[in-house]
């Protein structure tokens, strides 16, 4: 044999061969490495929807959580709704149950108060001739006693249906009130030698007339009452425009009320006069009461031996 | 004194029958006051029943002053009575109560009220209500009535 073999040149086809063996080696170890990269994602993916999953299952369970507070809130309201309801009834009830309650007691203590009033009235006339002074004077007081318990009777209905009557805020023309409450004093502007200063001006508000009037008539009534000693009285009614209310003074020349005592004066059964003036005690709660009810506001400006100054807010009415 | 002036006074309460007695003579006006104690006597008073049958004693009222609050048969009933009767119903009826009440108030003038005046509280008012109530006769055209006895 000839030792002088050359070394094979690679043949091309050996070439391609060993090529595509590297190829194929290549492509093997590629496929393998994308197998692993695709295995690799594949678990990743697997692990992404596993965990969206759970992210899933925990928010459906946080909005099933939701739904289940709503609806207990629902029903709570709903609760509430009804015992709102059926406390307002018990409310209605009762308030009706005391008007009620307070009109017949007034309604029935009256009707002996009628009959000592007269009675006493005629036990002077016709039998007075028979009575000294003493017994005259027996009759009177009894006379006077019945007819004050009759004025408070009367005052404690009047604070009990402003109190609990419906009032609903109209335009009401405030010169009229004023005017018809003057007109139901004029016997005791007369009787006093009273002096009034109507200075208004008096727009028109928003307010309840039957309240307003019993409002103004109280307090026009007190400031012909208390009147300093040896003068005539001065009542001087004005208005102001304060803060968007209208403020209605009413004025008077009175022996004055200390500050101590000005938040005094507006309760039930207060009064600071003593016997001098016989008031019932309830003419300025009733004031308090019915601009509380007219949603205003009541004070009084005054100082001993400075006459008082009363001021009630009422609403302005709106313009159109 | 004229007959056709008799005022009937319908009240259960014989402290406010003798306190309008005595009214009525102090307000000497020209009638005649007539009472009775409760709803079903007024009825059997203005019917001639019993012994109202005796029209010189208790002649037919041309104004009846009626209290409200009476027991069994009240105010509005005997009210809601006259106004149902043909020969009657033109009766003038004023209520004299008590109550300021406005559904008192109301109810009466729904009923066929003729006025609805309140009880004052002293007898000098007591007086002065009469004298008005005197005047108003006075000037008031009565319709007439047809007595349920006639019929």
């Amino acid at each position: 044999m000839k030792r002088n073999v050359q070394p094979a040149k690679p043949s091309a086809a050996h070439e391609m061969m060993v090529a595509m063996n590297e190829a194929l080696l290549l492509g093997s170890v590629r496929q393998h490495e994308l197998t692993e990269a695709s295995e690799n994602l594949n678990a990743q993916l697997h692990q992404e929807i596993r965990e969206r999953k759970v992210a899933e299952e925990t928010l459906r369970k946080s909005e099933e959580a939701l739904r289940q507070s709503r609806q207990e809130i629902e029903r709570h309201a709903g609760n509430l709704e009804k015992e709102v309801a059926v406390r307002t009834a018990e409310l209605t009830a009762t308030n009706k149950q005391l008007e009620a309650f307070v009109y017949s007691i007034a309604h029935d203590l009256r009707a002996p108060l009628r009959a000592m009033q007269g009675f006493s009235t005629m036990l002077v006339e016709d039998a007075g001739s028979a009575l000294d002074e003493t017994g005259k004077d027996c009759a009177h007081r009894i006379d006077k006693a019945a007819r004050f318990m009759d004025a408070m009777l009367m005052d404690l209905l009047a604070f009990s249906r402003i109190s609990q009557e419906h009032v609903e805020l109209t335009s009401v023309n405030l010169a009229k009130v004023v005017e018809s409450v003057l007109s139901r004093l004029q016997p005791v502007i007369q009787e006093k030698n009273a002096r009034v200063q109507n200075d208004g001006p008096w727009p028109v508000v928003l307010a309840h007339e039957a309240t307003l009037g019993q409002v103004l008539f109280n307090l026009v009534s007190n400031a012909l009452k208390f009147v300093a000693p040896n003068v005539p009285a001065l009542v001087r009614l004005r208005t102001e425009d304060k803060d968007g209310f209208v403020r209605v003074w009413v004025q008077d020349n009175g022996p004055g009320i200390a500050p101590a005592h000005h938040g005094q004066i507006f309760r039930l059964f207060t009064r600071l006069d003593g016997e001098k003036h016989r008031g019932t005690g309830v003419g300025l709660a009733i004031v308090q009461k019915g601009v509380e009810r007219l949603r205003g506001r009541v004070g009084v400006e005054s100082a001993l031996g400075q006459g008082a100054r009363f001021w009630i807010d009422l609403q302005k009415a709106p313009t159109i | 004194m004229n007959c056709e002036q008799t005022i009937l006074m319908v009240d259960d309460s014989e402290d406010d029958l003798l306190l309008m007695r005595t009214a009525f003579d102090m307000a000497d006006g020209n009638s005649l006051l007539q009472s009775v104690g409760n709803g079903e006597e007024a009825i059997a008073y203005l019917g001639g029943q019993g012994l109202y049958c005796d029209r010189n004693k208790f002649p037919l009222p041309i104004i009846m002053l009626l209290d409200l609050n009476m027991p069994k048969m009240n105010g509005f009933d005997v009210l809601a009575w006259v106004r149902s009767q043909p020969g009657l119903k033109r009766l003038s009826i004023m209520i004299l109560s008590a109550s300021i009440r406005t559904e008192d108030v109301v109810r009466a003038f729904d009923l066929g009220a003729t006025s609805f005046l309140v009880k004052p509280s002293t007898l000098d008012d007591l007086a002065a209500t009469l004298h008005c109530l005197h005047d108003w006769i006075r000037i008031n055209q009565f319709p007439p009535l047809i007595d349920p006895i006639r019929q």
